[in-house]
């Protein structure tokens, strides 16, 4: 009976990001009477947790790392900055921008790397150093005015979609992209399951494989269907999708991603297993602020403009989001995919209480309460199993 | 009946599956200097824990009695209220404050609410005087050397006032002169009435200051006696005989001739006392195919030797000579150079320095050798978990999978998971560090019998070790380390070598 009961409380905690979309969905459905999920809604508010989203990727990196990095929302509205004047007042095209924003993005990933991997200074000081910097170079460069509009080439890569092949309703090529997601998700978890079973290392269990391939598909086409029936998928999110995958690969595949996740779970049995600690901290410090810059042009993209306070506190609902996913604050531990959704979730959080005219006032409180209560959860569970 | 200011009667304290302490009694009398010797492990440390509190009431049994008044602590703090205060070998200042203020550290002097600094520092220089310290009480820790922290230490100690002060290995950082200082200091507390418990090594320091001796072998009292009684030979026969409970499988390896390890004149400086070498001088050589033990006590430097050699000391500057495999080389400045060139070293620490306890055992074993079987930063799952289960069934590791947690093992077979990561680097020499602490005696014996595979399939083996049966009966030869220096080298071949031999060889004899 017990065992039992251990056994319901494992399952639970094992899918607590599940339930926790389930809750929140069902919440906000019945408080707006529906109007939070209808199509429009559900395709806007991932557009909204679309920018945060590709900066939990990395920044999932960088906490599993055991690093922090609370100047990516402020990085992001600098680099838009930069690009929007660049583009708007110097006339640069498109091209040349997205160079200079990835050359910005590589300096600010140095700057960290720098003092963080080889200075050994405390990321959490270092990057909120920087994010006082980059707020003053957001007004020095920007005047403190708002600047637009970018150009049409510029802006479609946060605000258009894909080319609709055929002329109905629905839109068909998202959905042959959905239907191919599908078949390259089961033939993979097919090959894998079998794989491992072959090399015995697990024991053949068909219908729990089988039970979370449909639910995974199930959440495919009811995420798809959102874009699919509305205006089909942007490429903001084909973008995500694609850098989540690649990210996805490079934690499970790579010794990269391997040696992030030693370096994180023991800083100095790492180094005495011949991991170069401080050049893995900078690689991740390059990679992530990369990212940032991918979502900077996302994020101005949607906008059209760039606002001296773009960006904040989108490195917050990036780390909670993490941290709702399943990453460890304590380093060692999370998965991509987990970051990713558990940032949409937050995106929720916000439209859904947005929808409900709710005051700033009580949304600050609200998301301070859950990133307190992710981490509680992540602290108590890991010092209980020890 | 003697007046005795410590009784100490029966004390018994077990951990999980060893008795530390057995039945110990150790009594000490008023204003005497009482040594108290023995080997690593025998349970010096774990009485004086004991004694200070540390292991409050309830966590063991027997009787403690302080001026013929039963104490029962809850907390340190009840020890340094019945006037007990430990002085450990790593120092506790915050070498950031003044001396004044690391004297009253916890003990301040308040008046109306807030510190009563003149009061401190003139209490302060009072204390000073008594520990002949020459120097202002407003002078920041950290800019004097560890002979004068020592002395803050014990005035530290003095200012609370102790009446009974243990003092654990208190010169082994120290330079000679440091130490005879703090020996005459020791002299003159004496003379005021002060009754000290002096833990060393250092059998000639035990032998000049100490009134009592009370040695200490695998957690029983072996003897107490009058320092008149005894000499350093008695001592270190008093000392050694730990018992052969463990077997060792018959060698089956022999030694090459090829000299494949060499290293002349290695010599590190201490980081907080230059005038000191951690390390002085050392040489030592290691044939193809050779089990080499390094023998010394506690603090002799061994594990510091072993991973400045490893690459892992680098902000600190090692000078010496090294030739491996029959070229002199660059010392190696990373672990990742060691193992790219053949040299592997596995920590005495497992949980701290060698596993990643919240990762799978496969991914603690191919860690070292990623590169081996990846193409292009891509790891070959499929080769990774072949090479994995192949350790699991060659060592025969007892785990339900590779993708069990490293954290869910026993100890015997973390310490196989962390060979086969050795292995997997394809180690031409390979360092132990004290490869069986904490390990059950099957296992023990299963790891002696891999040692001697290992070094028959040629890999050579540096193991260090506090355990001198151990030492003795795995290695082909054996150096002796003491205070950051090679003390002797026997060959366990060619003459009979005891444990005896190797314990006055490491003592400084």
């Amino acid at each position: 009976m017990r065992e039992k009961r251990a056994n319901i409380t494992g399952v639970l905690y094992k899918n607590s990001l599940l339930i926790e979309l389930i809750i929140i969905f069902a919440l906000f459905s019945f408080l707006t009477n529906g109007t939070f999920i209808s199509t429009r809604n559900l395709s806007n508010l991932m557009m909204q947790g679309v920018t945060c989203s590709i900066i939990a990727i990395t920044m999932t990196l960088v906490i599993v790392s055991c690093n922090c990095d609370l100047s990516a929302g402020t990085a992001l509205g600098c680099m838009g900055t930069i690009a929007a004047v660049i583009q708007v007042k110097a006339g640069f095209g498109t091209a040349a921008t997205l160079l200079v924003v990835a050359a910005c993005s590589l300096v600010l990933g140095l700057w960290h790397g720098f003092w963080i991997a080889y200075k050994k200074l405390p990321a959490f000081i270092v990057t909120l150093a920087t994010q006082l910097v980059l707020k003053g170079i957001i007004l020095a460069v920007g005047n403190g005015a708002s600047i637009g509009p970018m150009s049409d080439s510029f802006s479609k890569f946060g605000s258009s979609y894909l080319p609709n092949l055929g002329e109905s309703s629905v839109h068909i090529t998202s959905l042959v992209i959905a239907l191919a997601g599908c078949v390259i998700f089961i033939v993979i978890s097919v090959r894998g399951e079998k794989r491992k079973i072959q090399q015995g290392l697990i024991e053949a269990n068909w219908n729990k494989k089988i039970i979370k391939i449909v639910i995974v598909v199930a959440a495919i086409f009811v995420v798809s269907g959102i874009f699919i029936f509305y205006k089909g998928f942007p490429y903001a999110i084909v973008v995500l999708t694609a850098l989540a995958a690649v990210f996805h690969y490079v934690v499970n595949n790579t010794v990269f991603g391997r040696y992030v996740f030693a370096v994180g779970g023991n800083a100095e049995a790492a180094k005495l297993s011949g991991i170069k600690t401080e050049k893995i901290n900078m690689q991740i410090y390059m990679l992530h602020s990369l990212i940032v810059g991918v979502a900077s042009v996302i994020y101005l993209g949607r906008v059209g403009q760039a606002t001296p306070t773009a960006g904040t506190s989108f490195e917050f609902t990036a780390i909670t989001g993490c941290v709702v996913g399943g990453t460890s604050i304590l380093g060692g531990r999370g998965t991509i995919v987990g970051a990713v959704i558990g940032t949409m979730l937050m995106a929720s959080l916000d439209n859904g209480m947005s929808l409900l005219n709710m005051g700033q006032s009580s949304q600050y409180i609200v998301k301070g309460l859950v990133l307190m209560l992710a981490i509680a959860m992540d602290v108590i569970s890991r010092s209980k199993r020890g | 009946m003697e007046d005795y200011i410590l009784e100490m009667q029966n004390i018994t304290k077990e951990f999980p599956g060893v008795k530390a302490l057995d039945d110990v009694t150790f009594c000490v009398k008023k204003g005497e200097i009482h040594s108290l010797v023995g080997e690593n492990g025998a349970g010096k440390s774990t009485l004086m824990k004991v004694l200070s509190g540390v292991y409050p009431v309830g966590q063991y049994t027997g009787i403690m009695k302080i001026s013929g008044k039963e104490q029962e602590y809850n907390s340190v703090k009840d020890s340094e209220r019945a006037g007990v205060s430990i002085i450990y070998q790593e120092l506790g200042l915050v070498g950031t404050m003044t001396i004044c203020e690391n004297v009253f550290l916890g003990n301040e002097i308040v008046k109306n609410g807030h510190i009563d600094w003149d009061a401190q520092n003139r209490r302060c220089v009072e204390m000073l005087k008594r520990v002949n310290l020459d120097e202002k009480p407003n002078t920041v820790v950290e800019t004097l050397g560890t002979g004068k922290q020592q002395l803050i230490e014990i005035a530290k100690a003095l200012n609370k006032n102790v009446d009974i002060l243990i003092l654990d290995e208190p010169t082994s950082s120290l330079t000679e002169q440091d130490s005879k200082n703090l020996l005459d200091l020791l002299k003159q507390l004496r003379e005021s009435g002060m009754t000290c418990i002096y833990i060393s090594h250092k059998l000639n320091e035990v032998k000049e200051i100490s009134d009592t001796v009370t040695v200490l072998r695998d957690g029983r009292t072996i003897t107490t006696r009058p320092i008149g009684e005894l000499d350093e030979n008695k001592m270190i026969s008093y000392m050694v005989g730990r018992e052969m409970t463990d077997v060792y499988p018959a060698k089956t390896h022999t030694p090459g001739e090829e000299v494949l390890f060499e290293v002349r004149d290695w010599t590190v400086p201490t980081r907080k006392n230059p005038e000191k070498n951690l390390l002085d001088q050392i040489s030592i050589s290691v044939r193809k195919g050779e089990i080499v033990g390094i023998s010394g006590l506690m603090g002799a430097g061994r594990t510091e030797f072993a991973m400045s050699l490893f690459g892992a000391w680098q902000d600190k500057p090692c000078s010496g000579e090294i030739y491996f495999k029959g070229k002199k080389r660059e010392r190696f400045r990373h672990p990742r150079e060691a193992i790219d060139s053949g040299l592997m070293y596995l920590s005495e620490d497992r949980k701290r320095f060698g596993l990643l306890l919240n990762s799978d055992l496969k991914v603690n074993m191919t860690l070292s050798s990623l590169n081996k079987i990846s193409k292009g930063g891509v790891i070959d799952l499929d080769l990774e978990t072949e090479q994995a289960m192949q350790g699991v069934k060659d060592l025969s590791i007892k785990t339900p999978s590779v993708l069990q947690l490293a954290k869910n093992l026993s100890g015997g077979n973390q310490q196989k998971v962390l060979i086969v990561k050795a292995l997997l680097t394809k180690p031409d020499l390979l360092i132990l560090d004290e490869p069986t602490r904490g390990i059950d005696v099957g296992s023990k014996y299963e790891i002696y019998q891999l040692m001697d595979k290992m070094a028959k399939d040629g890999i050579s083996i540096i193991m260090i070790s506090s355990e001198l049966p151990e030492v003795i009966n795995m290695s082909d030869r054996v150096y002796v380390m003491s205070d950051g220096k090679i003390a002797g080298e026997f060959d366990t071949k060619e003459s009979l070598v005891t444990q005896e031999t190797l314990l006055q060889c490491s003592t400084g004899k």
